[in-house]
């Protein structure tokens, strides 16, 4: 019996100790157990053997193990990171691939737009004044410093005092922003200036005050110095008058007008009468 | 011949598919089902407790990582036996453990802490004698055994698992099982006969 033989044996009679052999190795077992007492003796420790293997204590389970598995893994993090859903490549999961392509899309469009990677600005809006800093690109945002507005149109000019009181703070003109440029450009609102060119577009024009002051003094059916001569009288019964008369126009036309600006346009600004007549 | 059989039940599938969802309740359950299976693997195989103790933390560990890819088309015993195999015997092929364990005292596994069959006190006082001297020659032969035919005889007579089982738990033909199994008893049996018993 050779070598191989013998490892063929002994891996029957160790199958056999466990009983899967099968009917044909089980046959060809019990042939070779009646002539070889080694072999008998073998299956005799093998089934001991394993008798005592599966006799063998093992300590108990820690009582704390069960906590310390748990510990190790809300520590390690598992029972946070995720709901285990099956695990995708993450190159066949959409979200690369449609970040791709949209930075793709963009990239196209960027290098795409007339003038490389400047972007213009995008039209003003009609009846809306166009600043320097309305030209602005995106790439000069950063490096470009903003032109300094006109000095009738800074703020600390035609924008009165900041309001103290809530109140002021309700009343007081809110400047608006120009275009993305974030500077302070208070602007002329567009309905005032339109209203204000259209009174002065479709009204009569009023009379000057010279002719004014000739048809008062037509009307009044005295000569020029004697009616100098009556106005003075008056103006000396009621002094305080004068300037409230002189004012009521000014602030009647004035209504709803709200800023320095827009009151400055409306007073008048021509030569001053009032030291020598005044008005009814 | 499957001593030891395991049911794929419906249970085990609700509680696999929950801990997918990630409720930690269902994995829990799943702990406590296989614990003391899985430390008792582990046991035989390293024979040591710290070590095992340290190694079934990592097999649960893994195995809940790992949940995500169990298809279903084994078991989830024998998934998780070949998780704590393969943890157990990478656990001995590390440099610092080889060096650590030829150092330590052997474990034996017969004393009185430890948990016994039933039936072993039944016997005569001779006989369990020779049993108990069995049993510490047996656990110095299973430490010097290589760790692969000691996982097989831990498997086969420890844990009682059919061939078929134990090739789906170390991932090798049935032939290579009764082969693997047959060396290992063969040179238990020279050891301990070469020790005297």
């Amino acid at each position: 019996m050779t070598q191989d033989d013998h490892k063929h044996l002994h891996e029957l009679i160790s199958a056999m100790a466990d009983g899967t052999l099968t009917p044909e190795e089980a046959a060809q077992a019990q042939i070779h157990l009646k002539d070889c007492a080694d072999c008998r003796q073998l299956l005799h420790d093998i089934r001991r053997i394993a008798t005592a293997v599966g006799e063998e204590g093992v300590p108990p389970v820690p009582g704390y193990l069960a906590g310390r598995i748990r510990e190790h893994l809300i520590t390690g993090g598992a029972f946070e990171s995720r709901s285990l859903s099956p695990a995708i490549p993450f190159w066949k999961s959409p979200f690369p691939l449609a970040a791709a392509a949209t930075l793709l899309l963009v990239s196209v469009i960027w290098l795409a737009w007339p003038g490389g990677s400047h972007v213009s600005p995008p039209p003003p809006a009609q009846g809306e004044p166009q600043t320097e800093l309305g030209k602005d690109t995106m790439g000069e945002r950063d490096s470009a410093k903003p032109e300094a507005p006109p000095p009738a149109a800074r703020p600390s000019e035609s924008v009165p005092m900041a309001p103290k009181t809530a109140q002021e703070k309700a009343q007081a003109p809110v400047p608006e922003l120009e275009g993305h440029s974030g500077s302070l450009q208070p602007r002329v609102p567009s309905r005032l200036a339109a209203g204000d060119e259209g009174s002065r577009r479709n009204e009569a024009p009023a009379p000057s005050k010279e002719e004014a002051y000739l048809d008062r003094v037509t009307s009044s059916g005295l000569t020029g110095e004697d009616y100098k001569k009556a106005k003075g009288r008056e103006r000396q019964d009621a002094p305080a008058a004068k300037d409230e008369s002189a004012l009521a126009p000014a602030a009647s036309s004035a209504g709803s007008v709200s800023t320095v600006g827009e009151i400055r346009s409306l007073v008048y600004e021509g030569p001053d009468y009032s030291a020598t007549f005044v008005e009814d | 011949m499957d001593l030891r059989p395991v049911e794929w039940t419906e249970n085990e599938e609700e509680l696999i598919r929950r801990a997918r969802e990630g409720d930690p309740g269902a994995f829990d359950r799943i702990v406590q089902d296989h614990l003391s299976t899985i430390w008792r693997i582990v046991w035989r195989i390293l024979r040591h407790r710290e070590d095992t103790e340290d190694v079934v933390q990592e097999v649960f560990f893994a195995a809940y990582q790992a949940l995500a890819g169990f298809r279903g088309e084994c078991r989830l015993t024998t998934w998780l036996h070949r998780i704590a195999v393969t943890r157990s015997l990478n656990h001995l092929k590390s440099r610092g453990e080889k060096i650590r364990r030829a150092s330590r005292p052997l474990e034996v596994a017969t004393e009185l802490s430890f948990e016994t069959p039933d039936g072993a006190a039944a016997r005569t006082p001779l006989v369990a004698l020779e049993a108990k001297e069995l049993a510490s020659k047996l656990a110095q032969c299973l430490e010097m055994l290589p760790a692969l035919w000691r996982s097989a005889v831990a498997l086969r007579d420890g844990e009682e698992m059919s061939y078929e089982e134990m090739a789906d738990v170390l991932g090798v033909p049935l032939g290579t099982v009764r082969s693997r199994l047959a060396r290992a008893r063969l040179a238990l049996r020279d050891c301990i006969r070469g020790a005297g018993v």
